[in-house]
């Protein structure tokens, strides 16, 4: 059985979910506290199927993550934000809009961006603002950079900030040290 | 001859006092305690709870023509540290006996129940801390600022500003909660009071359990008497306090709270366990309804600011919330406002909403001030080897513009 994400609307409720899972059957298996780096997390179990409910206070984001049948029955009926309506705000002109966007779909394909995620972080690795660059990178940091070597290494070059150009430095020797 | 054949309307309820396990204060007993009680409130306020006013007054009318007719089990509330609970009744009010957990426990919150024995049995097993029941619910609420709020000295009496040292030398006398607290590593009482005998050895394990877990909010639980609820302070920058309380919801104690409320103008969940009601006394409780409310009417930036500072602090660990306060007030036209969320978006490590102010803040400074944290991290909490937050004592609070003047009427 396969893995599925869900990222959650901005309505929807832990005790909403946690009383659905229970109601489904699942148990609260663990729980972790939010810490500075680390995520809130709550994991449900029900027959060997995890569910995980994560608030990532880092991007932003939070969302559902585990086998797909018990993911669709726990979040069935609450508001979720499908990946055609995040890259339709990708898209917009808003840049907070599209910052927000991206490291929602950032989540949803995780170590492998899709084309369209991709093309957007290697677009905005150029982008004229320094702070969206510096997104980027936090972005591509999470996850995308291995898949994407090449815009990593070529920021490390032409970056002009010297300290973002030294953080894209160390990404791609993290990378390089990790391969 | 035992107290309750002196009350009238008593003379039936031997059988359900006794089928509650209770035992029968005889008429010299009685008098003795029912005379100590009367003297608890006829002098000065006594450490260990932050007394008011409308509090003393409302203890004084609930002692007034209260006899003991009968003990309860003893509780064992820490290293040599007992209370009895105490079953009164009052010659003019028939049907109605009064439960206390213990005679120093301030009697406004005694619990008032019919003559019955499943409700006497329910709320002794209430007062029961080796019967607690599972903590299902958390309340937050705003407590304050430490260098607002104010406890008495135990050496003087007079008030100081309400530090961790201060609070625990506070808590040392109270009738409702332990005097001693963990930090954020533990996640329950690591302490089992019947267990511990050496002084020294307390010492050491009562400094050890402060402990906060790396890049936790500095946080110091203590749990209290009867309930064992988890009263915990978060320290928050700026010496702002958050009550966090895990506590299992209870009516056993009737409408106790709901009558404190009443006298004193707080507005405590009235599911609460009244010692739980009884710690947080004296303090603020404002919780995030207030705060929403009272932000909807500002119209002044410096209290908007303040009270932002307040919902973000009681939002800090759930992103629903604190996503929703953010956007809502990003764009605000005040500086002072958006700076405020800055400095908490760099309190709690919002990454995501220092980039966006980053991209989009048109006040020079404070974009560069987000961008400075974004490119040199932001620090987690520091705190000393006590487990609290090493600003605490180092003036800070100028963030509490939501003035304690206006809670306090609003209160």
């Amino acid at each position: 059985m396969s893995d599925a994400t869900v990222i959650l609307g901005s309505e929807v409720r832990y005790e909403a979910l946690d009383a659905r899972a229970a109601g489904e059957g699942f148990v609260r298996a663990a729980s972790q506290m939010r810490l500075h780096e680390r995520s809130r997390a709550v994991q449900w179990e029900r027959a060997g199927a995890r569910v995980s409910y994560i608030e990532d206070h880092l991007r932003g984001v939070r969302y559902l993550y585990g086998e797909a049948d018990a993911v669709a029955l726990i979040a069935d009926g609450f508001e979720r934000v499908s990946r055609e309506a995040l890259e339709a705000q990708a898209a917009g002109g808003d840049v907070r809009a599209t910052l927000a966007a991206m490291q929602a779909l950032s989540v949803l394909d995780g170590a492998s961006p899709g084309p369209v995620l991709a093309a957007r972080l290697e677009a905005l690795s150029r982008h004229d603002e320094l702070a969206v660059r510096r997104a980027v990178l936090r972005m591509m940091a999470f996850g995308a950079a291995r898949a994407m070597l090449d815009v990593v290494k070529r920021a490390a070059l032409v970056e002009v900030d010297a300290t973002l150009r030294e953080q894209w430095r160390a990404l791609a020797q993290a990378i390089g040290d990790a391969n | 001859m035992n107290a309750i054949d002196e009350i009238g309307w008593l003379h039936g309820a031997r059988a359900a006092l006794e089928a509650a396990g209770l035992t029968l204060a005889s008429a010299d007993e009685s008098r003795e305690e029912s005379e100590g009680l009367a003297a608890h409130y006829a002098d000065g306020w006594h450490l260990g709870t932050l007394w008011s006013d409308a509090l003393w007054s409302a203890c004084q009318e609930a002692v007034r023509g209260a006899v003991v007719v009968a003990f309860g089990p003893t509780a064992s509330l820490g290293p040599h540290i007992n209370a009895r609970v105490l079953v009164l009744a009052h010659a003019d009010r028939p049907g109605e006996l009064v439960v206390a957990p213990s005679g120093e426990f301030p009697a406004a919150l005694f619990a008032r129940v019919p003559v019955e024995e499943g409700a006497l049995r329910a709320v002794l097993a209430s007062l029961d801390p080796t019967q607690a029941a599972a903590r299902t619910r958390v309340a937050k609420a705003f407590m304050g600022y430490s260098n607002t709020l104010s406890v008495p000295s135990p050496y003087s009496g007079q008030l100081e500003p309400a530090g961790p040292h201060e609070l625990d030398r506070h808590f040392n006398f109270s009738p409702s909660a332990a005097s001693w607290c963990w930090g954020t590593a533990y996640t329950d009482d690591p302490v089992d009071p019947a267990g511990v005998h050496n002084q020294v050895a307390m010492v050491v394990t009562l400094r050890k359990i402060r402990e906060q877990l790396p890049g936790a909010l500095p946080t110091l639980t203590r749990a209290t008497h009867f309930s064992r609820s988890h009263l915990g302070v978060e320290m928050h920058r700026g010496g702002l306090y958050v009550w966090r309380v895990a506590y299992a919801p209870t009516t056993a104690a009737g409408d106790a709270v709901a009558r404190l409320n009443a006298a004193t103008g707080y507005r405590l969940p009235v599911d609460l366990p009244i010692d739980v009601a009884a710690a947080v006394h004296g303090f603020e409780w404002l919780d995030e309804a207030w705060v929403d409310r009272e932000l909807a009417a500002s119209t002044d930036d410096e209290r908007t600011a303040g009270l932002l500072r307040v919902a973000l602090a009681l939002a800090h660990d759930d992103l629903r919330r604190a996503s929703e306060v953010l956007r809502r007030y990003a764009d605000h036209p005040a500086v002072t406002v958006r700076g405020t969320l800055l400095n908490a978006a760099i309190d709690y490590n919002w990454e995501w909403f220092l980039e966006a102010l980053a991209c989009v803040e048109r006040d020079d400074e404070l974009r560069e001030v987000a961008l400075a944290a974004l490119a040199t991290g932001v620090a987690p909490p520091a705190v000393s080897d006590m487990g609290e937050p090493l600003d605490v004592y180092g003036g800070g609070g100028d963030e509490g513009d939501a003035d304690s003047d206006d809670q306090e009427e609003d209160a």
